[in-house]
C-alpha cells in the first residue's frame, strides 16, 4: 500500500499514516474525472496483492493537510460477479488490506434511480461515506432537477454535486473531505432487499424533487444511424478504416521525424567520441535503442489519443456492442475488440486498453492474444522476406501477389489471435462462472480536452518510463555480444582480413563474437527451420524487438547498405555443415521465418507490460513460451507444406 | 412497495420521521391503533409512540433499543402496515385548523430539514412563529436577519417547497423585529 | 428476486390484463414496453442479483430499444438509462408486456 502514495523526501511510513479515501461508484459514473482532479498528475498505478487488477492511488493536498486517495474498481453492486469487483468488496470490508477510512461513492446525476441502489448498498457497509454528483450540468441541460441539500438530508449523509472535468464543485469536496470524521451517518443502513431498495429510491428520489433528464435527442437520433443493422455495419468498418489510416498515415512522418532526430545524435556522438568503443556503445547500442523504441511513441500516442476520443464521445461502447456477437465466438465480450484492434499498432496500447475489461480472466486471454495481432514493429521485416519471397511484378489476378502474401500474415495474425483467446478462456480457468455480458450506453457527449490529453500523457509516460529500460539493457548487451570479444589488428591480419576494410572487419567481428558462439549453439533449435546461424543471431536480436532483425541481419551479412540488405540476403549461403554452399533464402525458409514472425512474441516492452498490467511474472512467462514453441511448430509446418509445394 | 426512507430529527435522537407519498394517509396526530406488525412492535416496547404528520410517519423508539439494531425490523413492519391504509387510526390533534396543524408540521419538518441547514450553513437561523389561515409566520434570526439574501432563501427555499406539498398556502410572511413583509411568489 | 409483489403497472392495470402473458426480455421486439415480473439466473444467485442492480427489479418498466447486427445483444431502457444486455442474460429476466 506504502507503494501506492510515494512521494519525495517523504517517508513512507508517514504517508500510510494518511487517512484514506477511496472513489467506488459505477464504471461511467466518472469516478477516473473526480479522481484526476483530487489528485492531479501525481497518482500511481499498481497492482492489488495477488491479483491482475489495476490500482490507481493517489494523493490530495487540502492546504497543509494530505489524503491517500484510491480509484477503487468500478461495479454496479457489491455482489461480485468478477475477480474486479471481489477486489472492490474485498477493500471495503478490509479483508486482507487496510480498509478505507472514508468513501467518496460516486453517482452520475443523470441515472440516479438506478445508482441510488448501488449508494444504499455501500452505506450499508457503514464506512464514513460523502456522495459526489457527477454530470449535474448534464442533469439541468436536459430538462432535469435535483436538491442536493434535499437529497443529502434523504440519504443522512453529505452530497457534493460536481462537474469533474471542469473542475466544478471540486473545491467544496476538498473542504467537505477535511471533516471526514464529523460527516453525518445514516441513522441505519438502508435496505439492500431488491424490492425494499427500490422503494427507499423512490422516496428519496421524490423527497429531493428529482426530475429525471429527458432522453438526448441527439444520442436517439446517432445511435438511430450508428447502431442500425446495416447502415452502423458500414459505419464501423468507415470507422476502423479511418482508425488505420490516421495511426499509420500521421504517424509515419512523426516517426521519421524521432528516427531523424537520433540519426542526428547518433552522428554527433560518432563525431565527438573518439574511443570506437564508447562511441560504438552510445551511438549504436544506447541512442540506436532508445531511438529504436522512441520511434513508437508517435503511434503509441495517436492510438491512444484517438481511442480515448471514441471513448470519450461514446462511440467504443457502440462498437463493442456491435463487435461482441464476433467477439463472443472466441469467448470474449465487446469491449475486448477495442484492445485487439489497438494492437494492429502495437500490442502494447492493446494490452494497456483492457483495462476497460471488466473480468480478469477476458483480461488475460485478450492480453495472450494481443501479441500475435499484426503490429507495426512485423511490417520491416515483413517487407524485407516478402521482398525475397515473391517477385514484386507477380499477380494473382487484380491483386499483387506481395501485398496478398501480406494481407494474408495479417490475417493469420488476427484469426490466430481470436483463437488464442479462444483457447486461454476454455481451458484457462474452467471453474469459475462466466462473467455476463452488459454493457452501459452513455449519451454521446463532447469529451472533455484534459481527460483525453491526460489519457495520452498516462500512456505515452508508462511506455516510456517502465519499459525503455528493458529495451536499453537489451540492445546493450546484444550490442555487447556482437562486438566482444575484442580483436587486436594483428590476429585479423593473421586470419586474412583487410583491416582497411570496415565491412570486412566488422564482418569477421561478428563472425567470431560471442554472438555468433550463440546463434551456433542454438542451431540444433533452428536447423530444422533452415536458419543459419546469421538468421539465429538476427531471430535472437530481434528477440528484444522485432524490427532489429532487419538491421541485424543487414549487420551480420555485412551488407554494404545495412538498412537495404536484400541483395546481399538473396545471394547468402549456408558457410558451414551439410548444407553449406547452399542458398539460405530458399522459399521455404523464408516462409519459416514469416511465420515465425507472425507467431513469436518477440518483444520485450511486450513482455514488460504484461508483467506490469498482470503483476506476475506468471503471465508474460505463458505468453512468451506458449508464442515461441507455437512460433516453432507453425514455422516447421510452413516450411514442410512449401518444401513440398515447391519441390 | 410503498416508497418510504427515514430521517432523523433535530435533537431528538430516538424520533424518526419516515417520509412516505403524501397522499396515502390523510389524517395527521396520535395513532391509537395500527395494523399488526407496527402494533406488535409497540407491544414488545422496540417503539414507544407512533404518530402520523402529512407525507412522513413518526416513530419514536423504545428505551434501550438503537436505530441501527431495530431500524430494518420497523422499516419491515411499516412496509406490510403501509400496506393496509384502513387499518390505522388516528387519534386528530385538537385546536387548530386542520390544515393549519398539517402545514405547521410540514413547515416544521423543513426548518428541521434542508432549508434550516441551509440557513444555518450561512450564519442564521429560521423560527416558526405562527400558522393561521393558510399563513406561515417565520422569524429571521442570526446572519439572516436584515440580509438581503434572506427574501430570496424564504422565497426559493421554504416557500417553494412548501408549495409542493401543501398547494392551499396562501404566504409566508417574515416577522423580523424590524419588519413585516410578505416573501413575493 | 422472485417476489412478485410489486404489481403496480403504469397503467394502474393488474398484469393479468395486460395480455400476452409471460415472456422474457429477449422475446421482445425493438419499441415493445414491458413490466419486469422475476429475474432468476439457474446457479448463479450473484448474476441474478447484478441484473437487479442494474435496474432489472420486479415491476420496473422495461422498453427495448434496439437490436445489434445478428440480433445480439440488445439495447433495453431501464430505470431512465439505457444497458446493453445479451440474449443469454435478457432471457433471465420474465416479463409481462405492457400496452402503451
Amino acid at each position: 500500500m506504502s507503494s501506492s502514495c510515494h512521494e519525495s523526501g517523504q517517508p513512507a511510513a508517514q504517508l500510510t499514516q494518511l487517512p484514506q479515501v477511496a472513489l467506488v461508484g459505477a464504471p461511467n459514473a466518472g469516478k477516473t474525472s473526480v479522481f484526476n482532479a483530487l489528485t492531479g498528475l501525481n497518482a500511481k498505478t499498481g497492482n492489488y496483492p495477488g491479483v491482475t487488477v489495476a490500482r490507481f492511488a493517489g494523493t490530495c493536498r487540502v492546504g497543509d493537510r494530505k489524503f491517500a486517495v484510491e480509484d477503487l474498481p468500478g461495479s454496479y453492486g457489491l455482489d461480485p460477479v468478477s475477480l474486479d469487483e471481489q477486489v472492490l468488496v474485498d477493500v471495503l470490508d478490509g479483508d486482507g488490506m487496510r480498509a478505507p477510512d472514508a468513501l467518496l461513492i460516486v453517482v452520475d446525476a443523470t441515472t440516479l434511480r438506478r445508482s441510488l441502489g448501488f449508494v444504499a448498498q455501500v452505506l450499508a457497509r457503514g464506512l464514513p461515506s460523502c456522495v459526489v454528483l457527477t454530470f449535474t450540468d448534464e442533469l439541468l441541460r436536459r430538462q432535469g432537477a435535483v436538491d442536493v441539500d434535499a437529497l443529502s438530508q434523504a440519504l443522512g449523509v453529505p452530497v457534493v454535486a460536481v462537474v469533474g472535468h471542469r473542475g466544478h464543485g471540486i473545491a467544496e469536496l476538498r473542504e467537505q473531505l477535511l471533516d471526514w470524521r464529523d460527516w453525518p451517518t445514516p441513522v441505519m443502513p438502508p435496505p439492500v432487499d431488491p424490492g425494499e431498495q427500490d422503494a427507499w429510491v423512490e422516496s428519496v428520489l421524490s423527497y429531493a424533487g428529482y426530475r429525471v433528464a429527458q432522453p438526448h435527442g441527439l444520442t436517439r437520433r446517432l445511435d438511430a444511424v450508428l447502431l442500425h443493422p446495416l447502415l452502423g455495419t458500414v459505419v464501423f468498418f468507415a470507422v476502423m478504416v479511418l482508425f488505420f489510416q490516421t495511426v499509420f498515415a500521421l504517424a509515419a512522418p512523426l516517426q521519421g521525424g524521432v528516427e531523424a532526430f537520433f540519426g542526428v545524435l547518433s552522428e554527433w556522438v560518432s563525431a565527438h567520441v573518439t574511443n570506437p568503443w564508447l562511441s560504438g556503445l552510445f551511438g549504436d547500442a544506447l541512442i540506436g535503442g532508445v531511438g529504436g523504441v522512441l520511434v513508437f511513441l508517435p503511434q503509441i500516442m495517436l492510438l491512444f489519443l484517438l481511442i480515448s476520443l471514441l471513448e470519450g464521445v461514446g462511440y467504443m461502447s457502440r462498437a463493442a456492442v456491435l463487435m461482441d456477437r464476433v467477439m463472443g465466438r472466441a469467448g470474449l465480450e465487446g469491449r475486448a475488440f477495442v484492445a485487439l484492434l489497438s494492437s494492429f499498432a502495437c500490442a502494447i496500447p492493446g494490452i494497456m486498453a483492457t483495462r476497460t475489461l471488466p473480468s480478469a480472466k477476458d483480461r488475460i486471454a485478450t492480453m495472450m492474444a494481443a501479441p500475435l495481432m499484426t503490429c507495426a514493429a512485423r511490417l520491416p521485416v515483413y517487407v524485407v522476406l516478402i521482398g525475397l519471397l515473391v517477385d514484386p511484378a507477380a499477380t494473382f489476378g487484380p491483386f499483387g501477389l506481395q501485398g496478398l502474401v501480406m494481407f494474408g500474415l495479417y490475417l493469420l495474425g488476427a484469426v490466430s489471435a481470436m483463437l488464442a483467446a479462444w483457447a486461454f478462456k476454455k481451458f484457462g480457468d474452467r471453474r469459475s462462472q462466466p462473467t455476463p455480458f452488459y454493457l452501459e450506453m452513455p449519451p454521446y457527449r463532447l469529451p472533455s480536452p484534459r481527460a483525453v490529453l491526460l489519457a495520452v500523457w498516462g500512456a505515452a509516460s508508462s511506455f516510456l518510463r517502465k519499459c525503455s529500460t528493458i529495451i536499453v539493457a537489451t540492445t546493450m548487451v546484444l550490442w555487447l555480444l556482437l562486438n566482444l570479444p575484442l580483436h587486436s589488428t594483428e590476429q585479423m591480419q593473421a586470419a586474412g582480413v583487410d583491416t582497411a576494410d570496415s565491412a570486412a572487419v566488422s564482418a569477421y567481428v561478428v563472425d567470431h563474437s560471442y554472438a555468433a558462439e550463440v546463434g551456433r549453439l542454438v542451431a540444433p533449435v533452428f536447423d530444422p527451420l533452415g536458419f543459419d546461424w546469421r538468421i539465429n543471431v538476427g531471430v535472437l536480436s530481434a528477440q528484444s524487438a522485432r524490427e532489429t532483425f532487419v538491421a541485424t541481419l543487414g549487420q551480420v551479412a555485412a551488407a554494404e547498405d545495412p538498412e537495404d540488405p536484400a541483395d546481399a540476403l538473396r545471394a547468402m549461403t549456408y558457410s558451414d555443415g551439410p548444407r553449406a554452399g547452399e542458398l539460405i533464402f530458399t522459399a521455404p525458409t523464408i516462409a519459416a521465418l514469416l511465420v515465425y514472425f507472425a507467431f513469436a512474441l518477440q518483444c520485450m516492452a511486450t513482455v514488460g507490460v504484461i508483467r506490469r498490467e498482470t503483476g506476475t511474472w506468471r503471465w508474460p512467462l505463458v505468453a512468451f513460451g506458449y508464442l515461441t514453441v507455437t512460433a516453432w511448430l507453425m514455422a516447421y509446418l510452413a516450411r514442410t507444406v512449401t518444401a513440398f509445394f515447391v519441390g | 412497495m410503498v416508497p418510504l426512507h427515514p430521517q432523523r430529527c433535530a435533537d431528538e435522537p430516538d424520533l424518526l420521521r419516515w417520509v412516505i407519498p403524501a397522499d396515502l394517509l390523510d389524517s395527521v396526530g396520535v395513532v391509537a391503533a395500527a395494523p399488526p406488525p407496527l402494533a406488535g412492535l409497540l407491544a414488545d416496547g422496540i417503539l414507544a409512540e407512533l404518530g402520523l404528520e402529512p407525507a412522513a410517519v413518526l416513530t419514536r423508539l423504545g428505551p434501550r433499543h438503537s436505530w441501527g439494531e431495530q431500524g430494518p425490523r420497523v422499516r419491515g413492519a411499516l412496509h406490510a402496515a403501509l400496506g393496509e391504509p384502513g387499518g390505522w387510526h388516528v387519534v386528530p390533534d385538537s385546536g387548530e385548523r386542520a390544515g393549519d396543524a398539517e402545514l405547521r408540521t410540514l413547515t416544521q419538518q423543513l426548518l428541521d430539514g434542508p432549508v434550516g441547514q441551509f440557513a444555518a450553513a450561512h450564519g442564521g437561523r429560521i423560527d416558526l412563529v405562527d400558522v393561521r389561515d393558510d399563513v406561515v409566520t417565520v422569524r429571521l434570526a442570526g446572519a439572516c436577519n436584515g440580509c438581503p439574501a434572506a427574501r430570496s432563501t424564504l422565497h426559493g427555499q421554504l416557500e417553494r417547497r412548501l408549495r409542493q406539498r401543501y398547494p392551499a398556502l396562501r404566504a409566508v410572511v417574515d416577522h423580523s423585529p424590524r419588519s413585516i413583509r410578505p416573501a413575493r411568489r | 428476486m422472485t417476489s412478485r409483489t410489486f404489481e403496480q403497472g403504469a397503467d394502474g392495470r393488474p398484469q393479468g390484463e395486460a395480455g400476452g402473458g409471460e415472456r422474457t426480455l429477449a422475446d421482445l421486439t425493438p419499441s415493445a414496453t414491458a413490466q419486469v415480473v422475476s429475474v432468476s439466473v439457474p446457479g448463479s444467485p450473484a448474476v441474478a442479483r447484478r441484473l437487479a442492480d442494474l435496474g432489472f427489479t420486479p415491476g420496473t418498466e422495461v422498453r427495448v430499444l434496439r437490436r445489434a447486427p445478428l440480433r445480439d445483444p440488445l439495447i433495453y431502457q431501464v430505470k431512465d438509462y439505457e444497458i446493453c444486455l445479451r440474449r443469454a442474460q435478457a432471457s433471465c429476466v420474465t416479463v409481462v408486456e405492457v400496452d402503451r
